[in-house]
This record gives structure tokens, C-alpha cells and sequence, in this order.
């Protein structure tokens, strides 16, 4: 119906089409390339690949090359010592250790990587089958799985390998399904965080088949994790195969891997340790390619980024930003302030040189989008930033006090003076009170630290402060509210909490991150209200971050308008409702707002997604 | 023309003592080819009820009907009935499949309707096209992959997808809450014109008023899981009768109106 | 009925359940063995007539649901029959080899909780956000590489220092308190920097939760923001860490005792599997399965009370 009328009958844009999809796909494939090329090009990578190729040569050309030496006996030289024909020695069959550890490589590898093999494919069947089988059969295999993960691999080996005897294949099969059950539970927890996605809400509700959505959606989500581990399994499975063989219940003869090997050469190890010593070092060797292979598949998948960090000469802006506002005693002065960030190539500059003041018992309004810098600006006006951010500013003053150091703001702990300061006269309210607040500690704890920290109480005189603060927020119940633990409040009471901790000692200055973010309307209004509460009884300034302009501007007295890490507009509140702003960022902003009064039906306001703002400011006051 | 009627629907979470019902005896419906605005604050059921429409969840009580057929626990024809009402979600990262091309997402929503897995590629790559460029998305960008997108271009992928299955009734689960102002516009704007060009029967489920009041003709308002007022948007927005509507238009901050008049109690 | 009870109660029926299948398993391991267990136990120069008395006396000519019958009567009366190699019942000789096995398990766990968490922690502070890259390294390549040895090749190698090159410590025997250093050490050491690794990592992703940046905002010495904010945190994970370890400690033993001559379960069932004893063999499974059911079912409990939380997640 409606659809087909709208497919477009040019064939030629079909071509175009299919030729434009082809070099997307290209360029996708070709950034993913270029992550594993650059990844096999670090130390790492080069180890890894290195290592293997020796691992896989001697699996493949060991017995080739070595075998006929590894089999001859030499009579005259039983459980000999190292000597220039023998490197390792003899064994008690007066066959050279060498030529036989090498020979062993292609069992000792076979088996570990088969068995591996077996465990993951078991495994990622028992493991994926619970989200395409009926519920019931579903749960039966969890529980079952249950049962199975409680018992450890090498004892679940040593099981099977009771019932099926010993030699190669059943140690292979012993380990592989002893594997299987870890295995499972991988695949089952990688399964269903990407079940629990929505994109698999929208197929099974298009209705895409069980099996198709395993195929399609679950298994490309869940594979790279598995490769890797697998990998490592594969070194799991050596040692465990090897332990098994020399525990005598693996590899019997005239087969022979490095577990027997080991068996055999441990007992002459007071006579003549070298092939005890070659062959652990052979152990080791496959495990730690094993284990490498599998740190650089994960980093190849971007799974596991290797933590960098760059040292960085502070850098001075082309152009001071202009300041937009100067408040006559202001409580904190911020001047040229820039933020830095490193990046996959060189650095980016999330905040690019702000400038302003913040006046005692201002509210002060950061509006910005996601991107524009104002958390970041506000944490860094805290000192809360840390490597690998860099934050430079020529001067950012808190209450008399310089935090800046030659150009830069030094990160972490300084002088107790300053910490005593910033801890007693700076508050900070986060944005998210369900994770801003310790689970594992009593909240009257976490709010009674403060006054333990800086204000010189005791403890138990802290705990009282924290109750009156708590009382003070009005948190109802606050003596029995201060001793739950944060996941027995609501959200609502969970923030008055976070302001209780700031109000602990008298602060000069409250920075609030988005405060109200991620509570309801309504509790938003009663934080909102608290806020205001301590602003006008303490007289603490404010420095509110939101990305809703008109709750900033329905709160604050004055507005900065930030925009991709510059601060574009400063203006005060009742500019901002008569339609007074001038940067054409903050018109648009203001603008895109639905309004509570605008016609229904009508279309909404909208910035088109590539407008590029000027990133000037807008009305410099003068100084 | 499809209508969407919820009689008397309760859902319950968990079983047994844990058991704890999210969802209690709600009626309201959607009717034909309109746009029927659902807010209520976080765990009011919102999104639970939709949910239920599209068989994510299973009522305990009451019918949900789609053009006077019973989807609960739909099978056979009532599956195929239920496969006219699709949903967009809130979150615009993981409403798509990360390793999948938005092509090919959209693909399989054509491949799924039924007859058209029977045409050929080049008419489906055509319809895709047709798709995208309807969701005002460059068609030669088929073969991007998600983390390609900006999170409005992704929330318009989701669309076009959920277009592909030729519904007559769209779910809207937050679709803009987790982006910019700025991109809001232009989804709702999206969404509106589609509505109107396909004559789309649509649940708007939001918690922001603002949106609602101008999108939606109807509006019904969830509290604890429970139905407290419903009827044309702007009446029950402009004055409401429930204290408890009430109270969430008054919370509405307003460009300019400060939301503590001075010296108000605090 | 509160949370922790449910809980408790809900996994006591696991165990339940964990306790039977362990049980089947065992009695089926012997059943399902490819031919005669009794014929490969005595070996071919035995007489049929001595076979068949064998299997009579085991009860393997009856009915396999009476023998699962009578095994789990022989469980509840302390009777897993007797050994074929030792002529003693198989009781008996798990009464008098458990302790030795059971000392070092229990002992190698401690010292892979005293080794581990605080070299974990002490470390990702140290390295945290990709500070001091060279500690980073080293740590990560030491560490990878003992958790690489398996506590075998470990214990060869303490074995090759200690007996070849100086004699200060005994490498063989369970006689005296220094007669324990080195097999705890081969046990532990690998364990210990593995997880040390993981605590590393739990702890990083700690210390980037946003109730760390509170702490921060309040201004206190790094000790305090570690052990006082992020320790806690820890517990959880470390402890969940220490059940799965358990399990995999236990095993090890098997290994260590055979390499240090230690008279534990391990060495026991080596023999026994060697020569096909089976019923030693099936006892001392059970043992094992045992030892580390009921300690897992300890860890959980210990974890329920000490954050009420981890109920909730069990499912």
C-alpha cells in the first residue's frame, strides 16, 4: 500500500545505491583492519605472532624433523647430562630429551586446542540453547549448568577420564567436556545482556524467528568475547592435559606428550634436572603464546583498549576568551579555562578557553547540550578532574585562594590548607544520586565524614551533625534514614542526602551537575526547592548545570550558554524570558524548547543537525 | 483502520510472594488513526503497558485489543494481527544491532513481513531506499553501521524499520528522552508527518508534558500503575481535574517563570 | 519471611539437588565403564569363578536401580565399600588422608587472599587511569606469567630449587610445620596472581564509580579514599572469587600432593585410579564434590550476610 507507492521505480539510483553501500561497507571494514593492523604492530602483537609461528612450527614440523632422532636409543647413554650432542640430555631409555620434547609439541598442542575446541562448541550450544528452547527445557539446562559449574574442570576431568579410561583421545574429550560447563555460563551471560537489548525486543516483535534471531542478532554480538576466551581455554586445556598426562592418567605409551615426559623426568630431577627444566619451559612457552594470543585478539576487538597516557606541555590559547560577566566579590573567578583530552590520535578540546565569575549567592545557570563541556568545566573548577585530562587556565580563584599552578591545575591531593578549604567551603551535588552515594556505606556515615574530615569532629558528634543536616534537608526520620544504606532510599531522598553532605560545614559555593536529571518532575521541584533553601539561608552561591534551558531558566538568576566547550552567552534570567538572548545558538536553543503554550498540532522547532554555530561570544560587558 | 483497546489490564511482576503489580485494571483506547499521548513519571507502568501490546509482557488480567482482536498470548492469526502494531524505544544505542548495517536492519523488517521475502533483492534494496529517504536519511548511507549515526539519525532508522513491517499501529516508548533538544524536533516532526502520511494509529508514551500537549490529541495519565485522567490533550493539560495531574503540569519548569514565585513557601 | 532467610533456604535446596546429581554421577562413573571393572581391576590372569564372586560381593549382577539403591543406603550408613588395592574400607582410609588435604587447600586459599587483594589494590591505585606505565607493564607481565605456570611445573621447580640446589626447606613428606612452605607455595602462588589480576581489575572499575568522585569531592588522603571507600566495594567480588578459587585449589592438590609425596586424598586417588580401584576412586570423588559443594554454599551465605544485595541477584 502506502509504502509501495513510495518506493522509488529510477533504476539508475539503484546502482548508485548499491555501488555507495559497497564503499561504506569498505570504510567500516577498512577502520576495523586498520585496528588489528595496528594492533599486531605493537610489542605486544609482534610477541603474540612471534610466538605462535614458533608454537605452530614445531606442531607441524616437530615430529617430521625430530621423530626418527626422538625414537633411537641410545644404549651407552642412559639418563645422561647435558652434552653437545645431547642439549637436554638423555632419558632413562637413552633417547634424546630434546628431540623428544620438540616431537611432543604437535600432541601436546593437538589435544589442548581440540580440547578447547570441543569445550567452546558444547558449551556455547548448551550455553545459546536456553534462548531459542521453551522456557521449561530452558530453565532445566540452567539449572543443570548450576550443578555442573560447582565442580572444578580438572576433577570433572579426572571423572571422565575414570569412565573412558586413559590415553590421547579421552583426555581430549575429558578436558574438552569438562570445559564446557564455564564455557555455557559465558555464553549464557554474553547472551543475554544482548537479549535483554532492544534491538532483539524490535525483531521478536517483527517477528523474525527464534533461530534466526540466535543467527543474526545474538551470535555476532556474542563472538569476539568467545574467540578470545577460547583462546585462553586453549592454554587451560594444555595445562590441564598435561597435568593429567603427568598424573599418569593422560598420554600412556608409547605415545608420549610433555605431562609424561615431565612424569618420567621428575623423578632423576636430583641426578640431572635439564629435562625437567626443558620441558616446564616448553609448558610455559605454549601457555604464555596461548594467553598473549589471546590479550591481542581482545584488543584487536576492541575489547580490552591497553591503557595509554601522553605527557603534554601546557598550552597556551590562541586568543584569551573574553570574559562575560564580572561579579563585584565574586566567590569563584574563572579565567581562560581549558580542558584537554587524548584521543585515539592527538587530543581533542572538550572545554576551549571559558572565562567568568560566579558572585556570592549567585544561582548561576550552565546550559549546554551533551558535548558542550559544562560537566567538565564544573568538575574542573573542583580540582575533581585527573589524568589523562589536562586542565590549563590562567587563573581560576575560589574565595581569595589561586588554584591554578604555572598555567596548569594540578590533579589530586595538595596542601592540607587547600584540601581543608575546597572540602570545607566547596559542596558538589552529582548528577546521579543511585551512584553517586557509596552502597557499602551508612548514609548518615557518608554525610558525617565531612565534619570528621575537616570540621573537626568526633565521630559520634559527626553522626549527630549528620542526623540534624539529614533533619535539615527534610529527609523524614532522619535518625533511622542515617543509618540505611543508599539503596533503601528513593532517589529524591538519595539527592537531599548528597545536599545534606555539602551543608555539613557552611560552603561558599555548591556545584550542581545536573542535579536533577535523573529524578521525576515532581521530585525534581522539591530538590529544587532544598537548593534554594540552603541558598538563601546560607547565602551559598550556586553554580547549576542542566541541558533544559527553561528549567535553568525558571531557577537561576543568571545564564551561561556553553556551546562546544565555549561559553557563547551570558545573560541574566529575565533577558533570556523576553526574548533578549543574541547569540543565534541560544535563540535556536531557546526556540527548539516545546512550549506549554504552543498550538497543538503544529510542527516542532528544530535545529538541523549539521548547523555550525559561531563559536564567538556574544555581549562583553565591559570591565 | 486499527484501534487499540486496553480493557481493565493489570501486570504483575515476578510470582509468588515477590510478586508485585506494576499495571492495575487500566481501560482507555486508542482510537483509529490518532495520536493518544500515555505519561506518567518513572514506574507508573508506562512503558509496561506497552510492552504488553507487543507480547514482551503478559497481562494477568484483562484484554488488549487490536482492531477488536485479543493479543494477549496472541498465536496463529491474532500473532498476525499483533504484527501490525510495532515500537520504537527510548534508547537510540541499543535499538539497533551494532553489527548489522541499517540496510540490513531495515531488510529483515521487509523479509519478515511475509510476501515480499518472496520478491526480489533489488525491489527490497529499493524499498529500503525508499525507507530511509522517507525518515529524511541519505539512501547511499544503507550500509552504514549504527555507531556511524548521530543518535537522532539511529532513532530514525528505528522508525523507518518499524515502518517496514507495514503496521497500523506504532508504539513510541520515550523516543526522544535520551536525546538533545536540538534532534528532538526533528523525530517528533518525523514522527508526526508520518503518522499523518500513513494514517497511523499512535501510543505516545513521554514524560514530558510540553511534547505531548502538542503532538497528541488524547492523553491518558499513569500514577502508580494505575489510570487517574484521561481525554483530549489540551483539556486535561490546560485543567486538569486530578490533584495529581495537577501537580505534574505545575512541576513543568517554564522559559521565564520562575518555579518558586518570590517568597513562596519552600 | 525476610530476604537472606529466603535465600539461605533457596540454596540449602540447590545443594540438595547438587548433592544428588554428585551422587549419580559418581555411582554412574563406574557403571558406565566399557567392559568389566571387576575383570581390568584383577586383571586376565584372574579365574572366572574369582570374577564372579567379585562382582557378587559389589552387588554388580543386581539390578542397576537396586544398586543405586543400596548406594545411597551404603552413603547414609558411612558405608562406600571396601578397596580393592588396600582391604580397608573406603571410609577409613578418606578418615585418615582428608585432614592432609583439606590443611592445604584451606591454607593455600589463605595465602592467595593475603597475597592477592592487597597486591591488587595497592597496584590499581598505583597504575589507575594509565599512571606509571612502567609498573603497569611489569606487573602485568610478572603476574601474567605466574598465573601462565601451572602449580605442577611450580611445584617441580620449588622441588628443583629446594632439593637440588639448597636443602633449607623439606620437598617431600608432611612432618613438621616447614614441611608445608613449599607445596602451599607451588599451590598458591600461580592462584595468587591470577587473582590478584582480577581484585586489580574489580578495583580500577571501583575507583571509576561515581561515589568515588564523592569521596574525592570531600577532600580526604588517598589511604582513606581506598581502604575506607573503595575496600568495601571489594569484599564482594573478592570473596566470590575466593569460592570459585576453592574449587580450583582443591583440584590442585591432586597435582601437589603427587609432586611432594603429601598423604592426602590427591596422592590416594592417583594410585587408586592407577590401579583401577574403583571404589577408592568413587569415594574420594565424592569427597571432593563434597568439600567443595558445602564451601561454595559457605561462601555464598557469608557473602548474603555481608550485603544483603547479592540475594536479590541470585535468581
Amino acid at each position: 500500500m502506502a509504502l509501495t507507492t513510495l518506493s522509488s521505480p529510477d533504476s539508475a539510483l539503484t546502482e548508485e545505491g548499491g555501488v555507495a553501500v559497497a564503499s561504506e561497507q569498505t570504510r567500516v571494514a577498512a577502520s576495523a583492519r586498520r585496528r588489528f593492523v595496528a594492533v599486531l604492530r605493537s610489542p605486544i602483537g609482534i610477541c603474540a605472532v612471534a610466538a605462535l609461528i614458533v608454537v605452530a612450527f614445531f606442531a607441524v614440523f616437530g615430529p617430521v624433523l625430530w621423530g626418527d632422532v626422538a625414537r633411537q636409543a641410545d644404549l651407552t647413554q642412559l639418563s645422561a647430562k647435558p652434552s653437545a650432542h645431547h642439549l637436554l640430555g638423555t632419558d632413562a631409555g637413552g633417547r634424546d630429551v630434546l628431540a623428544r620434547v620438540l616431537t611432543a609439541t604437535r600432541l601436546s598442542i593437538v589435544t589442548a586446542v581440540l580440547a578447547a575446541a570441543l569445550g567452546v562448541s558444547v558449551g556455547v550450544v548448551i550455553g545459546l540453547l536456553p534462548t531459542i528452547a521453551p522456557r521449561r527445557l530452558g530453565r532445566l539446562i540452567n539449572s543443570a549448568l548450576g550443578v555442573a559449574l560447582a565442580f572444578p574442570a580438572l576433577l570433572l576431568a579426572i571423572v571422565v577420564s575414570i569412565t573412558l579410561g586413559v590415553g590421547s583421545v579421552s583426555v581430549t574429550l575429558a578436558i574438552g567436556l569438562a570445559m564446557a560447563p564455564s564455557f555455557a555460563r559465558l555464553a549464557q551471560t554474553l547472551g543475554a545482556s544482548v537479549t535483554g537489548r532492544d534491538f532483539v525486543a524490535a525483531a521478536r516483535i517483527l517477528g523474525v524467528s527464534r533461530p534466526r534471531i540466535l543467527v543474526r542478532h545474538v551470535l555476532p554480538n556474542v563472538r569476539d568475547p568467545l574467540i578470545v576466551n577460547a583462546s585462553i581455554g586453549a592454554g587451560t586445556a594444555l595445562v590441564a592435559a598435561t597435568g593429567l598426562s603427568f598424573l599418569g592418567l593422560g598420554v600412556q605409551a608409547p605415545e608420549y606428550d610433555w605431562g609424561r615426559m615431565l612424569n618420567e623426568s621428575v623423578g632423576s630431577i636430583y641426578v640431572n634436572p635439564a629435562p625437567a627444566l626443558g620441558l616446564g619451559a616448553a609448558i610455559v612457552f605454549a601457555g604464555v603464546t596461548f594467553a598473549l594470543v589471546g590479550e591481542v585478539l581482545a584488543r584487536a576487538f576492541g575489547l580490552h583498549r591497553p591503557s595509554r597516557r601522553r605527557r603534554r606541555q601546557a598550552t597556551h590559547s590562541a586568543a584569551a576568551s573574553p570574559v562575560l560577566h564580572v561579579a563585584d566579590t565574586p566567590v569563584l573567578s574563572v579565567r581562560d579555562l581549558r580542558v584537554e583530552a587524548p584521543q585515539e590520535r592527538g587530543w581533542a578540546t572538550p572545554v576551549r578557553g571559558v572565562s567568568f565569575d560566579i558572585g556570592r549567592g549567585e544561582i548561576v545557570g550552565i546550559v549546554g547540550e551533551s558535548g558542550s563541556g559544562k560537566s567538565l568545566t564544573c568538575m574542573a573548577v573542583a580540582s575533581l578532574l585527573e589524568e589523562p585530562l589536562h586542565v590549563a587556565a590562567s587563573s581560576i580563584r575560589f574565595e581569595e585562594t589561586e588554584l591554578v599552578v604555572e598555567g596548569k591545575l594540578p590533579g589530586g591531593q595538595r596542601s592540607k590548607a587547600l584540601a581543608h578549604q575546597l572540602g570545607t567551603r566547596l559542596a558538589f551535588v552529582f548528577q546521579d544520586p543511585s551512584t553517586s552515594l557509596n552502597p557499602a556505606l551508612r548514609v548518615g556515615t557518608q554525610v558525617a565524614e565531612v565534619g570528621l574530615l575537616h570540621g573537626g569532629l568526633k565521630r559520634r558528634e559527626a553522626f549527630h551533625r549528620a542526623v540534624d543536616r539529614l533533619a535539615a534537608v527534610r529527609l523524614s526520620d532522619p535518625a533511622r534514614r542515617a543509618r540505611q544504606y543508599p539503596h533503601e532510599l528513593s532517589g529524591g531522598m538519595r539527592q537531599r542526602a548528597m545536599i545534606a553532605m555539602g551543608l555539613m560545614v557552611e560552603p561558599a559555593l555548591m556545584i550542581a551537575d545536573e542535579p536533577t536529571t535523573a529524578l521525576d518532575v515532581t521530585v525534581q521541584r522539591e530538590v529544587l526547592a532544598l537548593l534554594r533553601k540552603v541558598n538563601r539561608e546560607h547565602g551559598t552561591a550556586v553554580m547549576f548545570v542542566s541541558h533544559d534551558i527553561s528549567l535553568v531558566s525558571s531557577f537561576c538568576t543568571r545564564v551561561l550558554v556553553m556551546y562546544r566547550g565555549a561559553i557563547v552567552e551570558s545573560l541574566s534570567t529575565e533577558d533570556l524570558a523576553a526574548g533578549r538572548a543574541e547569540h543565534p545558538y541560544t535563540r535556536a536553543l531557546v526556540a527548539a524548547v516545546p512550549h506549554m503554550d504552543a498550538v497543538p498540532g503544529t510542527e516542532f522547532a528544530t535545529i538541523t543537525e549539521d548547523t555550525e554555530f559561531p563559536l564567538d561570544a556574544v555581549r562583553e560587558e565591559p570591565v | 483502520m486499527s484501534d487499540l483497546v486496553f480493557e481493565n489490564v493489570g501486570i504483575r511482576y515476578g510470582s509468588g510472594r515477590s510478586a508485585h503489580e506494576v499495571v492495575r485494571g487500566v481501560s482507555f483506547t486508542v482510537p483509529s488513526g490518532r495520536t493518544v499521548g500515555l505519561v506518567g513519571e518513572s514506574g507508573s507502568g508506562k512503558s509496561t503497558l506497552a510492552r504488553a501490546v507487543v507480547g514482551l509482557h503478559e497481562p494477568c488480567t484483562g484484554r488488549i485489543l487490536v482492531d477488536g482482536t485479543d493479543v494477549v498470548g496472541a498465536r496463529g492469526s491474532a500473532a498476525s494481527v499483533r504484527r501490525t502494531v510495532q515500537m520504537i524505544f527510548q534508547d537510540a544505542n541499543s535499538c539497533l544491532n551494532p553489527r548489522m548495517s541499517i540496510g540490513a536492519s531495515i531488510e529483515e523488517a521487509l523479509a519478515v513481513r511475509g510476501r515480499s521475502a518472496r520478491r526480489d533483492r533489488a525491489q527490497r534494496r529499493s524499498e529500503v531506499r525508499a525507507l530511509l529517504e522517507m525518515v529524511e536519511l541519505d539512501p547511499a548511507r544503507a550500509g552504514d553501521l549504527p555507531m556511524q549515526l548521530s543518535g537522532g539519525q539511529r532513532q530514525r532508522v528505528a522508525i523507518a524499520r518499524a515502518l517496514a513491517a507495514e503496521p497500523r499501529i506504532l508504539l513510541a516508548d520515550e523516543i526522544t528522552s535520551a536525546l538533545d533538544v536540538s534532534v528532538q524536533g526533528t523525530v517528533l516532526n518525523l514522527l508526526m508527518r508520518v503518522q499523518q502520511r500513513l494514517d497511523l494509529t499512535v501510543l505516545f508514551i513521554s514524560h514530558n508534558l510540553a511534547v505531548v500537549r502538542q503532538l497528541c490529541e488524547d492523553v491518558a495519565v499513569l500514577k502508580d500503575g494505575e489510570l487517574v485522567e484521561a481525554g483530549p490533550a489540551t483539556e486535561v493539560i490546560d485543567r486538569p481535574k486530578h490533584p495529581y495531574t495537577h501537580e505534574l503540569v505545575d512541576a513543568v519548569p517554564r522559559i521565564g517563570t520562575p518555579l518558586f514565585g518570590e517568597g513562596a513557601a519552600v | 519471611m525476610s530476604q537472606p532467610v529466603a535465600f539461605v533456604l533457596r540454596r540449602l535446596l540447590r545443594l540438595a539437588y547438587s548433592v544428588v546429581a554428585l551422587v549419580t554421577v559418581v555411582f554412574l562413573m563406574i557403571r558406565l565403564i566399557p567392559g568389566d571393572p571387576v575383570r581390568n581391576a584383577l586383571g586376565t590372569h584372574a579365574t572366572a569363578a574369582v570374577v564372579e564372586a567379585r562382582r557378587e560381593s559389589l552387588g554388580l549382577n543386581d539390578p542397576l536401580w537396586k544398586q543405586y539403591l543400596d548406594f545411597w543406603k551404603g552413603l547414609f550408613t558411612g558405608d562406600l565399600g571396601d578397596s580393592f588395592a588396600l582391604h580397608l574400607p573406603v571410609t577409613t582410609i578418606i578418615e585418615q588422608r582428608l585432614p592432609a588435604t583439606l590443611e592445604l587447600a584451606f591454607l593455600s586459599l589463605a595465602v592467595v587472599l593475603l597475597l592477592s587483594v592487597p597486591i591488587g589494590i595497592v597496584v590499581a591505585a598505583f597504575t589507575r587511569g594509565g599512571r606509571r606505565p612502567t609498573v603497569d607493564l611489569a606487573y602485568t607481565s610478572v603476574s601474567g606469567l605466574f598465573a601462565v605456570v601451572p602449580e605442577f611445573l611450580m611445584g617441580v621447580a620449588l622441588v628443583y630449587l629446594f632439593a637440588v640446589r639448597s636443602h633449607v626447606l623439606p620437598v617431600a613428606g608432611r612432618l613438621g610445620p616447614s614441611s608445608y612452605v613449599l607445596p602451599v607455595l607451588a599451590l598458591s602462588i600461580g592462584v595468587a596472581a591470577g587473582v590478584s589480576r582480577i581484585v586489580r581489575v574489580e578495583a580500577l572499575t571501583v575507583f571509576e564509580q561515581d561515589y568515588i568522585r564523592t569521596a574525592r569531592a570531600k577532600r580526604m588522603p588517598r589511604w582513606r579514599l581506598y581502604f575506607r571507600h573503595a575496600l568495601p566495594n571489594l569484599v564482594t567480588s573478592s570473596l566470590t572469587v575466593a569460592g570459585i578459587v576453592l574449587g580450583s585449589l582443591v583440584a590442585g592438590t591432586v597435582l601437589i600432593e603427587t609432586i611432594f609425596s603429601w598423604p592426602g586424598l590427591g596422592l590416594t586417588i592417583v594410585d587408586a585410579v592407577r590401579s583401577k580401584d574403583f571404589p577408592l576412586a568413587q569415594g574420594i570423588v565424592l569427597v571432593y564434590g563434597l568439600i567443595v559443594l558445602v564451601s561454595n554454599l559457605l561462601v555464598d551465605i557469608v557473602l548474603v550476610c555481608l550485603d544483603p544485595r547479592s540475594a536479590l541477584k541470585e535468581t
